[in-house]
């Protein structure tokens, strides 16, 4: 390899991408010793890479003087290792020790409320009999009073996360929504495996499904019986003796015992039939709805695309570690409440990345009495890395308009006064602002929020570390 | 063992200081182990270990130094650490080539910082389509393949992008450095 070429060229943006091979690593190794400028040219490539990769991207603005926060980081990146002595870190080259230190901060952490949970603690959703846990394809986003699981904690439910596993209602109402829109509300006694977001199998029980225009051919069987939706909102019961029944309360669906092909039908809004599935019979008759347990009235409820699940009642508990799942969730905390003073709100937030608008949002000022309703956005991040972490995206639309967003720290914990919900525990302080660039303590933030033109939606970006993210939506209260 | 065995220095408000400060220079950590592992999902495990360590000596931390500096003396430590344990790193960086390498880097920094101080008025310049690439492999840390399907390329069209980029981002810092010395 020579200094400069194109194979030494190739090989540095191999090397940066991880997929660089043996033999251009000789070849870099023995230039690298020869060659003073290659080092220096080496170094540079590295450093840009490295500056790109540690996140200084910021194509909002055009460059200028920074913050005085951001200054002192740059300045502090000029790093000078000293000489480390040699027996700072002796005896810790072993896994043993690794392990010993990764647990170590893994209990510390979750004293503090932090990360690390998959690490620290066997979540609830482990003591469910099948793994592995991941994929996570649907989120609890309901559920009734008397609802019971089987085989998780007591305290397992409404905002958790299923993956494929068979979940096992005992009693009670629970609705799960799947990461592609579909909604499926079971009934009691009910066991159900998701194989997939796209395929579900009914083993007994009741389940009522909602699919969305872009996860029609959803599946769901039953034993001996597949139905398959063609945009619709439809019912599947399978009773204790193996019999299954299908209700199709709005669209169609087709449905067929796979040993029969004879089977194969198809059912329009209204229409109920019966499968046997031993004895290969179809019997359609009119339907008894009641048997079918109804799907819950989604009219007024924000709709959420993406990452994002909205939560139909507030979650008892917001502490870190209490959701182990990587989905933003969202839920009501007052659907009625006057400001008691007046209230700064952000309006505006321009994208990080592709606006040229400036990190400074726009602000307003909210009147004193006005009436709201306040919603919270909370994502807790699965994973135990400091870095990196985990981006969660998605869209959240309001049916009334937004008021304003309350996002920095201090304001946040004003709100909390007035607009949490009773009934959940919330976690407060330092470890649950947005990294925003206009937050003062996140000069470098990740987190994005955009509240569209039409002060109906938000897009959401939200990347967390070690903690939670949580803010604040305030938005315009219905008239009756 | 019990808890305070553990991390009997940490007390409820240095915890919190730790990851205040960790959190606020974990930039500069990263960047500073870059240099020796430029593969950011092998730097990132790097600095992850680094954190535990940190946290471990946290107690030993002086709070009228820096902490950047401090920091990256354990992160070079590990670094090297962890160069050692994997053969493609090792043969890289073997027979002193990673110590020259750092020291050269420190000769080179304040040259480095203000080429870098033109970096965002060149990532600025660049058209949509290299600069939604270039967020998605180092915002949004997609991998290529991810990208490949979000842009409808090749993976192997992604990489040779991503290296031109670099390339003309090079080319731009060059000319905003001369033009910032003759004016």
């Amino acid at each position: 390899m020579k200094f400069p070429s194109t194979e030494f060229e190739q090989a540095l943006s191999d090397l940066c991408h991880g997929t660089i091979e043996d033999q251009a690593i000789d070849g870099l190794h023995t230039l690298l010793q020869q060659d003073a400028d290659a080092r220096d040219a080496y170094l540079w490539r590295i450093e840009l890479h490295g500056e790109l990769s540690a996140g200084r991207l910021d194509f909002a603005t055009p460059s200028g003087p920074e913050s005085p926060q951001e200054a002192g980081l740059v300045k502090s990146a000029v790093v000078t290792a000293p000489p480390l002595h040699p027996n700072v870190l002796s005896g810790w080259r072993g896994l043993r020790f690794r392990k010993a230190l990764v647990a170590m901060a893994a209990v510390v952490l979750v004293v503090l409320g932090y990360g690390f949970k998959r690490m620290a603690t066997d979540p609830p959703m482990q003591q469910l009999a099948e793994r592995p846990l991941d994929p996570f394809l649907a989120i609890v986003v309901d559920e009734s009073h008397d609802v019971a699981w089987e085989g998780v904690g007591p305290d397992w439910g409404l905002g958790h996360a299923l993956g494929r596993q068979r979940a096992h209602l005992e009693s009670g109402d629970a609705t799960l929504q799947l990461h592609n829109g579909v909604e499926l509300m079971l009934r009691g006694p009910t066991e159900l495996q998701l194989l997939s977001v796209d395929h579900a199998i009914l083993q007994r029980g009741q389940v009522s499904a909602r699919v969305p225009e872009g996860a029609i051919g959803f599946r769901l069987d039953a034993p001996g019986l597949n139905v398959v939706d063609l945009g619709t909102e439809f019912s599947l019961a399978v009773d204790d003796a193996g019999a299954s029944s299908v209700h199709v309360f709005e669209g169609k669906v087709r449905a067929a015992l796979p040993s029969l092909p004879s089977s194969r039908t198809e059912l329009l809004t209204g229409e109920t039939a019966q499968f046997d599935a031993d004895k290969g019979e179809v019997t359609r008759r009119l339907s008894d709805v009641s048997l079918f347990p109804p799907l819950n009235d989604d009219a007024g409820l924000p709709k959420t695309e993406g990452d994002i699940c909205f939560l139909r009642k507030p979650p008892p508990s917001l502490h870190p570690g209490t959701f182990e799942h990587d989905s933003i969730l969202v839920f009501r905390e007052k659907d009625n409440v006057a400001l008691p003073r007046r209230l700064r709100v952000v309006r505006k937030v321009s994208h990080q990345f592709r606006s040229k608008q400036p990190s400074v949002p726009e602000t307003v000022d909210l009147a004193a009495h006005t009436p709201v309703q306040s919603y919270l956005i909370h994502f807790d991040r699965v994973g135990d890395s400091w870095t990196g972490g985990v981006t969660a995206r998605g869209v959240i639309r309001f049916d009334q308009p937004i008021l304003g967003l309350v996002i920095e720290p201090e304001r946040l914990s004003e709100t909390d006064l007035f607009c949490c919900h009773e009934d959940t525990d919330y976690v407060k302080g330092i470890t649950r602002p947005l990294e925003m660039r206009f937050i003062s303590d996140a000069p470098n933030g990740h987190d994005e929020v955009y509240l569209t033109d039409d002060g109906h939606e938000l897009e959401l970006t939200l990347r967390a570390g070690p903690y939670v993210d949580q803010f604040r939506v305030l938005v315009e209260v219905p008239t009756e | 063992m019990k808890e305070n065995d553990i991390a009997p220095h940490l007390t409820p408000a240095n915890q919190k200081e730790f990851l205040r400060v960790f959190l606020a220079n974990e930039r500069e950590i990263l960047r500073y182990v870059m240099a020796f592992v430029p593969h950011a999902p092998d730097a990132q495990e790097i600095v992850q270990q680094t954190a535990l360590v940190l946290w471990e000596k946290f107690h030993s931390y002086d709070r009228e130094r820096p902490f950047a500096p401090w920091a990256c003396r354990f992160a070079r430590h590990v670094s090297l650490q962890w160069i050692e344990r994997r053969e493609k790193w090792r043969k890289l960086l073997d027979d002193g080539l990673a110590k020259e390498l750092a020291e050269r880097r420190e000769q080179l920094q304040p040259e480095f910082d203000q080429r870098l101080s033109h970096l965002d008025a060149c990532l600025g310049k660049l058209p949509d389509r290299q600069r939604e690439l270039v967020e998605g492999y180092y915002v949004r840390q997609l991998d290529a393949r991810a990208l490949a399907e979000e842009s409808r390329r090749s993976v192997e069209a992604v990489y040779k992008t991503l290296q031109r980029v670099r390339k003309h981002l090079r080319e731009c810092i060059e000319r905003a450095r001369l033009e910032a010395n003759t004016s």
